[in-house]
């Protein structure tokens, strides 16, 4: 049933329904005043040719004949790629959780995934196109995470985005190995040695691990304190990848070993709650030239009477609030935006299918009413494939 | 960029006639009424009260603004200090009208509080955090306890400033509100149980008519004492000089020398003194049996003990004298002073507000049957996530909401209690709306929790006002803050761009007057 409240939500959208109902098949030349193509290039007054989903030319690349008889979206407003949330859960919670066996590398996110799921096309209602549905931190090797393309059903893009490694407390059990940090440190090593030594070829753990150790699986690891930090640094080094931490909360100490190593970061999306060194943390990593981006993963409000409840899902409106935050305490526009479009998409390995507006990408993109990193600026449209999103559906 | 201190010389004569008579008066800095005169020349000053000035100027006088006018218009006299600030724009320092700076949870989260109890006494100006609030522009803010109770106490507004903070000036500094917190239990309990709990909630406004009638009662019961008391001093003064025209000289200065509590400076010696009524104010040197709030006062009952002894040793034929005295009138006793029912009278006469946290649909509805019932003349809304569904209503009782925690971001994406559209359904409506902090690391982000309003509806400078002049209207300060007026307190917010925008940083703010912070 409609809330009254949901009918005032809609009828503020007006601008909304009078926008063409997409691009669907075919090609299609997007106009728009200002076409953010990547995080740090704006075209002024230019096109995007979508043909049959995916852009296929941008901007000054589109020749005049190119341009001739095909059907015009005009948009107004600036136009960005759409947002990437790089780590959730969506609502599925104990579905992505294996607590009893500390090692299970084989799992995968996306035998949980449920097509219709509704926090899926929630997510395309606030701009966020992709997301990366990870397993929980219940188990030292929690599984590979999954790329998904939300809307109303939403499409696995990739079974194996990355495997998720956790170093966090929360992996830790009383009733199981390992119960204590050390433990699964000597866990993780034991395992990969084993995976190294493994002849058995229906083994799908040592299968798993040595995807890692070959590179043909990137490896993210959950981490929060400054000594799981360097600890998932050192195992990066014995491993030869590049580090990819989740969480990430007390890097700042570990700024010039991560900067080194080359690392990214996916930082838990920032709250007007939190302490100064957390807000400015975006910065400092910026400034090191270290990769970050925003992952709305799980609520850290409480929504009124919630106590006790299991971790919810967090909001796809974090990605913006982070942004935004990020810049008020130092982040550049640019590293901005990028922490919660090309970033992400670059850590789920999907570069060349979203997170900026270049050729041959989906044509995932957000039309916005200012500055997206602004929090002023309204969302006005979302294209997914080409094909507008109905946001009147939205709560 | 240029030295914000510079001193700016040779502005352009023309002169607003107003200012001409206002400045006129300073020959130089130092204005003779008091106070020194500063200037502040901004890019853009945005009063909120009107339309934004371009390259704008600001003059304050001591801690009070003098006039707000294009540089132009301005001619200031020699010798006075000019902040520059050339491509910088200005704003009123910020009100949060919901806040729990300067306090701990024994303060801040107290349950066991009932409708008197004084939050600002239990205010420390020393915590760290809240004393950088300042910095990022805030200069007023309304504490109130957050406890788990219906009854929270009175909130106090308090200016926040690098060292602690400064209480407003009046009775807002420690009772600007009676916070209340309408709650039906938590999500999972029984309709009829939540029922239950909402009905009586009005208890203590039905139960305010006889603790007024007591005190009306003793009122005229304390002005009836001073008639009889009269009567009665009067009969001994009238024996008294009877008997000094009897027996003059030294027995008379004798007695007036035994006179212990004589009443101060002479008071009470002439029988006019004795006159003043009852009911002026109540003293501190009373009969101990009498409870000290409610006794009469000064000068009235030591006068007429100064005098009894007098009466005494004045007439040796006093005794039969005394036969015929009319009976000492008995000093009426006063109901037991009650803090909290003496603050829901304040609220049930209108003088403060009532500040009502009502989250769910049925908390706000209940809220409302109160205020209908009880007829509470200033009711104020806080948090109200549900608020939107009722907006006409709430519009239509002119009760304004103070909206805490609207933003989804941060909350759980499987929410049910959606309200991120909430500042601009309410507005939309003609609800007052103000965005508030409601912690104190959110208070700093307050043009962010406004820049988030606007981008889900609400009008940019309804955003910009509901953290300035709206809140500080709510809290009856409108006198004095939330807006660039002249005569209001000098709380000047000075940004590097638009108020909203991400990248605006801060360049400087003043309090009172004060510079309370300047980046470097």
């Amino acid at each position: 049933m409609l809330r009254p409240l949901t009918l005032c939500a809609a009828a503020m959208l007006p601008a909304v329904s009078a926008l063409p109902q997409g691009t669907g098949s075919g090609t299609v030349l997007v106009k728009a005043p200002r076409i953010q193509i990547a995080p740090d290039l704006v075209l002024e007054d230019e096109a995007l040719l979508v043909r049959d989903g995916s852009i296929a030319l941008v901007g000054p690349e589109i020749p005049d004949d190119a341009k001739r008889g095909v059907r015009i979206l005009e948009l107004d407003g600036t136009v960005t790629a759409g947002l990437v949330n790089p780590h959730t859960h969506l609502g599925l919670g104990v579905d992505l959780a294996e607590r009893i066996t500390a090692v299970t590398p084989d799992l995968r996110a996306a035998d949980a995934f449920d097509p219709f799921d509704e926090l899926l096309l929630q997510h395309a209602h606030y701009g966020v196109t992709t997301v990366g549905l990870a397993p929980l931190s219940a188990n030292t090797f929690a599984g590979l995470a999954a790329t998904v393309k939300v809307g109303e059903i939403g499409e696995v893009m990739s079974a194996d985005a990355y495997l998720k490694v956790a170093m966090v407390d929360e992996s830790l059990d009383q009733g199981r190995y390992p119960t204590s940090r050390m433990g699964t440190a000597e866990l993780i090593r034991a395992s990969f040695a084993d995976a190294r030594m493994s002849l058995d070829p229906n083994d799908a753990v040592g299968e798993g691990l040595r995807a890692v150790q070959s590179g043909a699986t990137r490896l993210a690891i959950h981490a929060r304190s400054h000594g799981a930090i360097t600890r998932a640094l050192d195992l990066c080094d014995e491993l030869g990848v590049e580090p990819l931490l989740i969480g990430g909360g007390e890097a700042e100490e570990s700024i010039a070993r991560l900067a080194t190593a080359g690392a990214t970061v996916m930082l838990e999306a920032l709250q007007p709650d939190d302490k100064r060194s957390v807000l400015e943390l975006p910065g400092k990593l910026e400034a090191a030239g270290i990769p970050f981006s925003f992952m709305a993963d799980r609520a850290t409000a409480a929504d009124g009477d919630d106590e006790g409840q299991s971790p919810r899902p967090g909001h796809p409106e974090s990605l913006r609030m982070s942004a935004a935050l990020a810049i008020r305490h130092g982040a550049s526009r640019a590293a901005a935006l990028a922490s919660i479009t090309q970033v992400p998409a670059r850590q789920c390995g999907l570069d060349k299918r979203c997170g900026a507006l270049r050729q041959g990408m989906d044509a995932d993109f957000v039309v916005w009413s200012g500055d997206p990193t602004d929090l002023t600026s309204r969302l006005e449209a979302v294209y997914i494939g080409g094909i507008a999103v109905d946001l009147e559906e939205s709560n | 960029m240029p030295d914000p201190y510079a001193p700016v010389r040779g502005l352009r004569p023309r002169l607003l006639a107003c200012l001409v008579a206002l400045l006129a008066v300073g020959a130089d800095a130092q204005d003779r009424r008091g106070g020194e005169i500063r200037a502040l020349q901004v890019g853009t000053v945005h009063p909120i009260s009107g339309p934004p000035i371009e390259d704008g100027m600001i003059v304050m006088r001591g801690g009070d603004i003098l006039a707000v006018a294009s540089a132009e218009e301005i001619d200031l006299p020699p010798g006075v200090e000019v902040m520059s600030y050339p491509d910088a724009h200005a704003y009123p320092g910020l009100v949060d009208a919901l806040s729990v700076a300067f306090g701990d949870d024994l303060v801040l989260q107290d349950a066991s509080s009932d409708a008197g109890t004084k939050v600002v006494e239990g205010l420390d100006p020393y915590r760290k955090p809240s004393q950088e609030l300042v910095r990022y522009g805030v200069t007023t803010i309304y504490v109130s306890n957050r406890g788990a109770t219906t009854w929270r106490g009175m909130g106090a507004v308090l200016h926040p400033q690098v060292d602690g903070f400064a209480p407003a000036e009046g009775e807002a500094a420690s009772a600007a509100a009676v916070n209340m917190r309408v709650h039906g239990g938590s999500d999972e309990t029984h309709p009829l149980d939540r029922q239950k709990a909402l009905r009586d909630l009005g208890k203590p406004f039905g139960e305010l008519k006889s603790y007024a009638k007591a005190k009306r009662k003793h009122d005229e019961a304390l002005e009836e004492y001073a008639k009889e008391y009269e009567e009665y001093l009067e009969f001994f003064r009238k024996k008294n000089e009877g008997a000094e025209e009897a027996a003059p000289t030294d027995e008379s200065g004798e007695a007036e020398a035994k006179d212990e509590p004589q009443p101060a400076e002479g008071e009470g010696e002439e029988s006019g003194e004795a006159e003043e009524p009852a009911e002026e104010k109540p003293a501190e040197e009373q009969p101990e049996e009498e409870p000290a709030e409610e006794t009469p006062t000064d000068g009235e009952e030591p006068a007429a003990e100064a005098e009894e002894p007098a009466a005494e040793n004045a007439d040796d034929d006093a005794e039969s004298a005394e036969d015929e005295a009319p009976e000492k009138p008995e000093y009426p006793t006063a109901p037991d002073p009650d803090p909290a029912k003496d603050a829901l009278m304040e609220v049930a006469d209108g003088n403060i507000a009532l500040h009502v946290e009502a989250r769910r649909l049925d908390e706000i509805r209940a809220a409302l049957a109160m205020r209908r019932e009880h007829e509470v003349p200033r009711m104020v809304l806080e948090l109200a996530d549900e608020a939107g569904a009722l907006a006409r209503d709430l519009a239509d009782a002119g009760i304004p909401v103070i909206a805490t925690g609207f933003a989804d971001a941060g909350r759980p994406a499987d929410s049910k209690r959606f309200s991120g559209d909430l500042p601009a359904t309410l507005a939309t409506a003609g609800v007052e709306v103000a965005i508030a902090s409601g912690s104190v690391r959110g208070a700093r982000q307050l043009p962010l929790l406004a820049a988030y309003a606007s981008g889900r509806g609400l009008d940019e400078e309804a955003a910009v006002a509901a953290i300035t002049l709206v809140p500080a209207k709510i809290l009856g300060m409108s006198r004095r803050v939330g807006s660039l007026e002249s005569g209001k307190r000098a709380d000047i917010l000075v940004t590097s761009g638009p108020l909203l925008r991400s990248d605006t940083v801060t360049l400087a703010v003043l309090s009172g007057g004060q510079t309370q912070f300047e980046k470097k």
